[in-house]
């Protein structure tokens, strides 16, 4: 951070100031009006207002402050202040407004659920996500890679099977879930299915165009050292695959969640986050459905991050991460 | 126009598919024929082989089946209760659902390319948006807009639209980094301004990548549409008729459906293969008819990423 | 002469405002807990035979898809809606303002069903370690209640991780867990009860335990909607309070049930059949539809001629049974605390039927 820098941003103080006051602002109207049963004035609703145009606007320019930063949990803090502007917003919203639980529940209220509730969500999140989404994952995501291999090695497979591999990453995968869950069953091998079949036909047509767009001159020096096709694959094609690989690898994390939850939705055996959000917003328990939400998401974020974490390990010299 | 050296070899799979498909109904459905005349119900035949074209919750559902059932579906057109003016609500909902997304995925990618805080605020929060269940919020959502007269095909073509903005999202931000350092540098030597690196250099180089995430989004806009349908108040569409036959158990309906759904995801991402091509013409002639077959076929390749 | 021309205006005056009063129905949704069969035959008869026309409204009857009806009438969807006392309750509770109406069903058709061959005699004792069939949306309380009396634990309860019982959900047909996946299954006296005997397991083989019997007699289909449709000065800008096209409503809507349960094989015939697709037609043996629904419509009237309606007072919701509902799912713990007073509206069912609900003796 050069002084230039520093002048153009008139320095964070003025930032931190505004956030400072910003949160101040809304968390002074939440602690105000914690025991309150009825509507908050203008006054006060636009106040929030401007507690919450203080925190954006600080955050605005805080946030610059750790853009070059390599430590991935100082880097993480703009995104820790967003969540948390978003958040103590909504709850002074929702107490200024009244909002009934029954239509959104306020955060404080879903926190103090969740942290209730967490044993019978993580018994929910182990089938959904274990059972389900991360076995269907990886059957789904092998047999896509193995395809991938064989319809790039065998012109008539790719010209016989691609298209169709193409034509079918292109169906709503949802359609399929009440006919699977018929067929095999309401347990968890049904949803399994699911995301297997739904996180298979990205990974083919991303596999298959990583392997075989491999520059015709990296394939003229291979040939040149009579390299095999062995040697051809190792050494070029599935370096090259890596990227797209990863992209596949990467869109099937949330794929496989939906997917696993979608399931439950036709059918399940008293357990799974579906299965719990299905029940509670059919009765307006919705402070255990954004609970169950909660769960979900970190999980899904918590995979994602992995899988990306790998993707840079492995793939750290592909032009994107430059 | 030359026949695709595709045709054969995929109709040889098609074959070799339905071969197959035979022997596998008979061998999912005998046991349950076999069952529902030990149990004593009323079907038009005896033995569990002939029965097990005619359940009327097959596993596998037989063509015949499947056949009378595209019958009772797709007929008359205009009826509320066929298949294509669901369809058409559907596709209605799911391309509103793109446009919006497309315009709230420029915006998250402009602002993400343009700004390294951007991208550190919001970024993390965005991949986390599509971990959200989707169909968990959308009855709230839908009971939400409600008590502001939002009602009808809109919120479904919002939450379409929820989906659907992370892909391109992705793709535009990755498209809009893509050229070259060289070239960027190029432009600065240039004196080039902002807007000028912008509409010049970076918006060009986005294009392919645009088309690539909107074929993606378009079939998450139309999962983010069914979903919609299935799981808040609806009258019309796809999902509110998958979501009545599932109720009503009529599995070969449920086929059906899905089938034609597959039909209608297929139509839409060919109307962006339509569109792309159209709009970027240059694309198709880049193959050239210098590079040898082979290559040709490689180079030409686009996939969905 | 004169007295003529006298009589000929006034005659045109009267086509007139007959036309206009044609033209100016008031346009209602009612949202029907479920899909159209015999359960809502009143409903039907009450549009069909232009009861509701009568009474100056073009009304839509909505099927249900797969959301609560409440969740409809509140987004603003539909304006009047039937469903449950239980779900009803709740979400009253959860601060969403929904307003009893009127009572259609007096007795609950809520049963669960198991084979005899699993040994179930007493459900209270013998429900430990098994497996149920419940339907989502708010349709899973009485067997909720009935866990609880009984002492015991569910997996649809979000705070015990170690249920005594496993609630099993799945999309309504009982053959799609029954009876493989559980030992009960939830089935209403007038469908699923047909559907399971057409599925082979007639009344030789299975058991059927009515909940009322267990003391779970939580009310079933009745009418509501929202204070904010209650309150409405200018429903529709019609010219009508809320409150007038709701008393409307519920004058049709008892003589349809009347006239329907008066005329059971009509009503099927004409009004139901014609009505329903798929969802008509039972399982297995007893997959026609017009039999099917031939039963359910007996089924049905058995519930609407109970209680009150047999004392004149359809569509009556007796103050000991919404006490005795109440009562029950606050001893559950299903209801923390007693609804407000609110949450009953007599005022529209009084104007409907010009009696008194403080004259129930």
């Amino acid at each position: 951070m050069t002084p230039a820098h520093r002048a153009v941003f008139g320095g964070y103080w003025l930032g931190w100031l505004l956030l400072g006051l910003g949160f101040g602002l809304l968390l002074w109207f939440i602690v105000a009006w914690w025991d309150q049963s009825e509507p908050a004035s203008s006054t006060q609703k636009l106040l929030i207002g401007l507690g919450f145009l203080g925190v954006v606007w600080g955050l605005a320019r805080v946030a610059q402050q750790f853009v070059d930063t390599s430590n991935p949990v100082v880097g993480f803090t703009p995104a820790a202040l967003t969540l948390l502007a978003l958040v103590v917003t909504a709850e002074a919203l929702l107490r200024a407004y009244q909002v009934p639980p029954g239509l959104i529940p306020t955060p404080s209220r879903v926190l103090s659920t969740l942290l209730e509730v967490r044993d019978v969500l993580l018994q929910d999140a182990f089938q959904t996500v274990v059972l389900e989404a991360l076995v269907g994952y990886l059957v789904g995501c092998s047999l896509g890679l193995l395809t991938a291999l064989l319809i790039s090695r065998y012109v008539f497979l790719e010209r016989g099977l691609l298209p169709y591999a193409a034509l079918f990453s292109s169906i709503p995968i949802v359609a399929l879930a009440p006919v699977l869950v018929k067929m095999i069953g309401i347990d968890w091998p049904s949803k399994a299915v699911i995301v297997a079949i739904t996180v298979f036909f990205p990974m083919v047509v991303n596999t298959f165009r990583g392997l075989t767009e491999v520059s015709p001159l990296s394939l003229d020096l291979m040939r040149s050292y009579a390299a095999g096709e062995v040697q051809q694959y190792r050494w070029l094609r599935l370096p090259n695959a890596l990227p797209f690989i990863f992209n596949a690898l990467k869109l099937g994390t949330t794929l496989a969640m939906i997917g696993a939850i979608v399931g439950e939705f036709f059918g399940a055996n008293g357990q799974g986050l579906g299965f719990r959000i299905q029940i509670e917003a059919g009765r307006f328990g919705f402070d255990i459905v954004w609970s169950a939400i909660i769960v979900a998401s970190v999980i899904g974020i918590a995979w994602y991050g992995l899988v990306a974490w790998l993707e840079r390990r492995l793939t750290g010299w592909h032009v994107s991460f430059r | 126009m030359r026949i695709s050296p595709n045709l054969v070899p995929m109709l040889v799979v098609a074959l070799v598919v339905l071969a197959l498909y035979w022997p596998l109904m008979y061998l999912a459905n005998i046991p349950v024929a076999q069952r529902a005349l030990d149990t004593g119900a009323a079907l038009p035949c005896q033995t569990a082989f002939e029965c097990a074209t005619q359940l009327r919750s097959p596993v596998l559902p037989s063509p015949q089946q499947l056949w009378n059932g595209f019958g009772n579906l797709m007929f008359p057109l205009n009826s509320p209760n066929a298949i294509p003016i669901n369809a058409a609500v559907t596709a209605f909902e799911t391309v509103v659902g793109l446009l919006l997304a497309a315009v709230v995925g420029f915006f998250f990618a402009i602002g993400m390319v343009a700004s390294r805080a951007f991208e550190r605020a919001l970024l993390p929060w965005i991949v986390a948006s599509q971990t959200v269940p989707i169909i968990a919020i959308a009855p709230m959502l839908v009971v939400l807009l409600g008590q502001y007269g939002v009602q009808g095909w809109l919120p479904k073509a919002i939450i379409a639209a929820y989906i659907a903005f992370f892909p391109i999202t992705i793709g535009v931000a990755k498209g809009l980094k893509s050229p070259d350092p060289m070239a960027l540098d190029l432009m600065k030597t240039y004196n080039a301004s902002h807007w000028q690196t912008y509409l010049k250099l970076r918006f060009p180089a986005s294009v392919p990548y645009l088309f690539t995430a909107f074929k993606v989004a378009m079939t998450a806009a139309l999962i983010g549409a069914i979903v919609a349908e299935i799981s808040t108040i609806s009258f019309q569409g796809i999902g509110k008729m998958l979501a009545e036959n599932s109720r009503a158990s009529d599995v070969v309906a449920m086929w059906v459906i899905m089938l034609s759904s597959a039909v209608l995801g297929i139509l839409l991402v060919a109307l962006v293969n339509w569109l792309e091509r159209l709009l970027t013409p240059w694309r198709r002639t880049s193959g050239g008819a210098a590079i040898p077959a082979k290559q040709a076929r490689l180079s030409r390749r686009e996939g969905v990423g | 002469m004169k007295k003529w021309s006298v009589v000929w205006v006034l005659a045109v005056f009267m086509l007139v405002s007959l036309a206009s009063a044609q033209q100016n129905l008031v346009k209602v949704n009612l949202q029907l807990k479920w899909f159209p069969q015999a359960q809502f035959a009143g409903f039907f008869v009450a549009k069909e035979r232009g009861f509701f026309r009568a009474q100056g409204l073009d009304v839509t009857l909505l099927p249900a898809g797969d959301q609560s009806p409440i969740q409809v009438v509140q987004s603003g969807a539909a304006d009047f809606g039937t469903t449950w006392i239980a779900d009803l309750l709740t979400a009253r509770e959860r601060g969403i303002p929904v307003v009893h109406l009127a009572q259609i069903f007096q007795r609950s058709g809520f049963t669960l069903v198991a084979l005899k061959s699993t040994g179930i005699r007493d459900l209270c004792k013998d429900l430990k370690g098994k497996s149920v069939g419940v339907w989502p949306s708010g349709n899973e309380y009485p067997a909720v209640a009935l866990f609880r009396k009984c002492g015991l634990t569910s997996s649809l309860d979000p705070r015990v991780t170690n249920p005594d019982v496993t609630a099993v959900s799945y999309p309504f047909d009982p053959a799609l867990v029954f009876p493989d996946k559980v030992q009960l299954v939830s089935a209403m006296t007038y469908n699923e009860v047909n559907q399971i005997a057409g599925l082979g397991y007639d009344e030789t083989k299975v058991d059927v335990f009515k909940l009322a019997d267990e003391g779970i007699n939580l009310l079933e289909d009745l009418i509501f909607t929202t204070e904010r449709v209650l309150n409405e000065r200018n429903f529709k800008g019609s010219g009508l309070t809320g409150r007038q096209v709701a008393a409307r409503l519920i004058r049709a809507s008892i003589q349809g049930w009347n006239w329907a349960v008066a005329n059971q094989a009509e009503t099927v015939e004409k009004y139901v059949l014609p009505f329903c697709g798929n969802t008509c037609k039972g399982s297995g043996t007893r997959a026609d539809a017009k039999g099917h629904q031939t039963w359910q419509m007996a089924e049905v009237a058995k519930l609407y001629n109970a209680g009150a309606t047999t004392k004149g007072w359809a569509g009556f919701l007796v103050p000991a049974d919404y006490q005795a509902s109440v009562r029950l799912l606050r001893e559950q713990g299903i209801l923390t605390k007693d609804p407000p007073a609110a949450t009953v509206d007599y005022g529209p069912w009084e104007a409907a039927t010009g009696k008194r609900a403080r004259d129930w003796k």
